[in-house]
């Protein structure tokens, strides 16, 4: 970094696209103590800001899954403060806006009889095809509550098989709370799914995948690429790879640098996203893209020409149908 | 509520989240719904009470680090562990 201290501007603009990227608290915490870079006021008012917001909804998480188990319900949750500590060794520097926990299909019902004793309601859109929408007025938090990993795993058939993710399932120490965690090889795969669907534009998913592979250096590399190639998620774990290898420096094995850089599919769709971080910097993915992008993702070629299909029958269903019909997993699912 | 001494162990409680903002810790009491702030020797008992130590061991640790007056500083500790311990956010072993 050059010693020219950075001006009111360029640290308006710079917040502004760290926010954006949801990585506000990182480069604090890279900046500190950094010279003529040290962060800057309005920089440590926001991550203060954004930091006590984390802490409120990890007290929140805790508090559902002290309910849970006490009910017999196994959660585990995803994203969110869970990740920060799994990743980071501490629950606010991911910035995250809502709370992601996914329960086993038969014990929805349950879970979800808990979050509403306990303060929440249905949001008014709250049925998507993978998890429900509830929220807590009084502190506005969201919760997703999921059944599954993915929205519509036929239609992106490269999520981690979810009933032999549960067994694999470590345990995290949440302040001095134990919750589930997905293994870190689960955690990859889930990584790379939700980023790759979303054309990689958040640069913390791309953080989170490159501290993953820096705090986990013993993967089990060969089972990796097979339960990839299983889930037809090849691709998509190459690329998330890539991606993290290209922008951030992520550490790989040899074997896999070399795998990524003679793919030319990873490649070429590494080049798409780093253009969009150049050129387009603070552009929210135009929904054309998001649709056709995930398209290059998908591993089989029958997957391919399902894809569209499958999606428009999915976005049909639920634009044509009655919004308060749901597909959430009912007593006895 | 037990009186606290320099034999005490203390360790942060369960029912509060932290953070780490460089400089300062903020701590979230999960019973009160209150958040607090600790800089400069709070903050390093704060780190240090990530795992359970007697308030003896604390204050070697902050003879060793500061230059402050022994009895001044077992006094100070005492408050401050008293004030932690009567928020919740730590617990008398």
């Amino acid at each position: 970094m050059s010693g020219t201290p950075l001006n009111e501007a360029d640290w308006d603009a710079l917040i502004e696209l760290a926010a954006f990227h949801r990585v506000a608290p990182l480069l604090q915490r890279s900046l500190r103590g950094a010279g003529p870079h040290a962060p800057h006021p309005k920089l440590e008012a926001y991550v203060r800001s954004a930091s006590s917001r984390g802490l409120l909804l990890t007290g929140e998480l805790l508090r559902l899954l002290k309910h849970w188990e006490a009910a017999g319900v196994q959660a585990i949750p995803f994203k969110g403060p869970a990740l920060a500590v799994q990743l980071y060794g501490d629950p606010a520097l991911r910035h995250f806006d809502d709370l992601d926990v996914l329960v086993r299909a038969q014990d929805f019902p349950a879970a979800k009889e808990i979050v509403l004793a306990l303060g929440f309601q249905p949001r008014e859109r709250h049925s998507l095809h993978e998890s429900f929408s509830l929220f807590r007025g009084d502190l506005e938090i969201v919760l997703e509550l999921h059944w599954e990993f993915m929205p519509m795993p036929e239609v992106f058939p490269f999520a981690p098989h979810l009933n032999e993710a549960w067994p694999r399932c470590e345990t995290v120490t949440l302040s001095g709370h134990k919750a589930r965690a997905f293994a870190p090889a689960d955690q990859l795969l889930y990584l790379c799914a939700h980023g790759g669907r979303h054309l990689w534009f958040r640069l913390q998913w791309i953080c989170d995948v490159a501290q993953l592979l820096y705090t986990q250096p013993n993967l089990d590399w060969d089972q990796l690429m097979a339960q990839a190639k299983t889930s037809g998620g090849e691709r998509m774990l190459l690329l998330g790879l890539s991606v993290a290898y290209d922008l951030l420096g992520a550490p790989l094995p040899s074997a896999i640098e070399t795998k990524i850089r003679k793919d030319r599919h990873t490649a070429k769709l590494t080049r798409q996203v780093k253009g969009y971080y150049f050129d387009a910097p603070l552009e929210i993915v135009k929904p054309w893209k998001e649709t056709f992008f995930p398209l290059q993702l998908i591993d089989r070629p029958t997957d391919r020409l399902a894809y569209l299909p499958r999606l428009w029958w999915h976005q049909l269903r639920s634009s044509t149908f009655d919004k308060s019909r749901t597909s959430e997993p009912t007593q006895g699912a | 509520m037990s009186t606290l001494s320099l034999t005490s162990t203390v360790v942060r409680s369960t029912d509060q989240v932290s953070t780490d903002l460089g400089g300062e810790a903020v701590i979230l009491g999960l019973q009160s719904g209150e958040y607090f702030s600790l800089e400069g020797v709070g903050l390093r008992i704060w780190e240090l009470l990530e795992t359970p130590h007697t308030a003896a061991d604390l204050l070697a640790a902050i003879l060793a680090a500061y230059e402050v007056e022994a009895v001044a500083a077992e006094r100070d500790l005492l408050a401050v562990l008293g004030a932690l311990v009567a928020e919740g956010l730590v617990e008398v072993q």
